[in-house]
């Protein structure tokens, strides 16, 4: 049988076993809307841990960070300050947005800020806002899985017809069982990814160069520029490693997909436990990325799209039942990281929007019906963008990443008790002022003087933000009392707000 | 001590340790990837003390 055979027969088997726990999901299902949308919050540490990273780590860590090391070097090493930071952003602020959620029945994270600061105009700016900037990591997503279909089939599944080919099945296993089928296929595909990256790394490794410390010895050699900063593209200067680091911290806590999984969690332990342990996974698995990265820039050079390298490398160097088992863990990452956006997109949207304004007071049945439309557009959209926009998927993740941050101030605001609490012009007036300055210093004058767009953009919303709340009028003082009184009631008073 | 450790892999103090140990080599690897390396872990096992702590 012919590699490509067996490579590509190995992702569709894969992607069989999905549609089924799909479906077995869908049986398993209560009809109420927190099952569909929160899986009613009951997620146990296993699960959500499983789930959180591998929404956290996409076609972005698996075929994204290959290709920046292969064009960048060493540099995409800072990975690690990220992933740790996002850990530790779990144990501090995820918790008290797990708490507020429990407390007071929050379903998205605009329903937080809305709450807080009385107004429904930051209920619609936030939930645009998050929809927006996650559609660019829909687009992430779908490109992955379009560069891993054709380059497993040797082109004759075209880029376009394997992005529609996963796109479908996975919006189909999230319309049949909401987000408990999104937990249980990230459960699959969060320990799939893990160990294939991990296998197809260390195959390539001793393969091609009899080991991992001789791949790095080869490097060294044959490119050294590939071993300094800022890299040999002059990528890794000082702002672009600090601002890459906000940017995919904060700003990928702050989407709805990974907030959300905060409201989930069955008890604020498990939170914790999340925030110190999740790093362990998302960093280590930069570590396989550098070997097929660098070790793939000394094999083949010339490679026309560098996100393409790890695929390439194992069609033209690995067995090819390997190969579809690895690339098969490759559809996983990019999977359940888009399944986890249509699902956050399509609650956004079915929360904040249709039965805010348009069809209030009908039964859970009806918003599950909308939701499951909503994802059917979603991936219209999303398919659209993916074959007709092209561009680095970090380069792509990051701007999703920035746009999200922007949520900051508002949200630090609602979870952080303070004298003087930010009001909602205060928080529209910066978040506005933050996404004009994104699209200034990264489309018209791109990271001034070296400094990630990121950086200038959540410090001129910060500025904006406090200025105006300092003149404008706060929150009740009763819907403070009761929100912030919650936190501090969490956080310093003991109080466990476990069923 | 967990910010501690994150400015120590951030700039400046990252880009004067690559160029300052940039020839040097630690457990066959480059010296720059493990320093980084030893950091993130470092930071693990705060956030991990820091949860058996209950703090």
């Amino acid at each position: 049988m012919e590699p490509w055979v067996i490579a590509t027969s190995l992702i569709f088997a894969y992607l069989l076993f999905t549609i089924v726990l799909g479906f077995v999901a869908n049986r398993r299902m209560a009809a109420d809307l927190e099952d569909f949308l929160l899986y009613g919050r009951k997620a146990g540490f296993v699960v959500l841990y499983l789930t959180v990273v591998a929404t956290y780590h996409s076609a972005f860590a698996f075929l994204g960070s290959g290709g920046f090391f292969y064009a960048h070097g060493i540099g995409f090493w800072e990975a690690g300050t990220w992933t740790v930071l996002v850990g530790a952003i779990t144990y501090t602020l995820g918790v008290r947005i797990w708490a507020l959620g429990k407390k007071f029945g929050y379903i998205t994270p605009a329903d937080m800020l809305a709450d807080f600061y009385e107004s429904e105009a930051v209920r619609v700016v936030v939930a645009a806002v998050s929809v927006l900037f996650t559609i660019l990591y829909i687009q992430v997503q779908a490109q992955g899985l379009g560069y891993i279909i054709s380059v497993a089939s040797g082109d004759r599944i075209s880029f376009e017809l394997g992005t529609l080919i996963l796109l479908i099945v996975a919006a189909g296993y999230l319309m049949a069982g909401g987000l408990r089928a999104v937990y249980w296929t990230d459960v699959l595909q969060g320990a799939w990814m893990y160990v294939a990256v991990w296998v197809g790394a260390l195959v390539l490794s001793y393969e091609l160069f009899g080991g991992p410390l001789q791949l790095w010895q080869s490097v060294a050699r044959a490119r050294p520029d590939l071993l300094t900063l800022p890299g040999p593209q002059g990528f890794f200067t000082p702002g672009m490693w600090f601002g890459m680091t906000i940017a995919l911290s904060f700003g990928i806590v702050f989407q709805p997909h990974i907030m959300i999984r905060f409201y989930t969690a069955d008890s604020g332990k498990t939170l914790k436990w999340l925030g110190a342990t999740t790093p362990l996974f998302l960093m280590t698995l930069y570590i396989p990325a550098a070997l097929v990265g660098l070790g793939g820039a000394v094999v083949l050079p010339d490679l026309a799209i560098a996100d393409q390298i790890f695929p390439e490398l194992l069609i033209r160097f690995a067995p090819a039942w390997l190969t579809g088992i690895i690339l098969a863990g490759a559809t996983a990452a990019a999977m359940s990281t888009l399944d986890s956006i249509l699902h956050s997109n399509m609650t956004v949207l079915t929360r904040d929007i249709y039965q805010r304004y348009v069809a209030k007071d009908r039964d859970a049945a009806h918003y599950m019906a909308v939701g499951r439309w909503i994802v059917v557009v979603l991936l219209v959209i999303g398919y659209l963008l993916s074959v007709t926009t092209f561009d680095f998927l970090v380069t792509l993740v990051t701007l999703s990443g920035a746009g999200a941050l922007q949520l900051m101030p508002g949200v630090m605001g609602v979870c952080y008790p303070t004298r003087r609490p930010f009001t909602r012009l205060g928080v529209l007036a910066g978040l506005f002022v933050g996404l004009g300055t994104l699209y200034a210093t990264l489309i018209l004058v791109p990271h001034p003087w070296g400094l990630h767009a990121a950086v200038w953009s959540i410090a001129a919303n910060f500025l904006i933000c406090i200025l105006v709340s300092r003149l404008t009028p706060p929150p009740s003082p009763e819907t403070v009392e009761r929100v912030h009184g919650a936190v501090e009631a969490y956080v310093y008073g003991g109080e466990t707000f476990d069923a | 001590m967990f910010l501690g450790l994150m400015v120590l892999v951030q700039p400046p103090i990252v880009f004067w340790i690559e160029e300052r140990f940039r020839s040097a080599w630690l457990l066959g690897l480059p010296f720059f990837y493990v320093y980084l390396g030893f950091v993130y872990f470092a930071m693990i096992a705060v956030l991990i003390w820091t949860v058996r702590r209950k703090v």
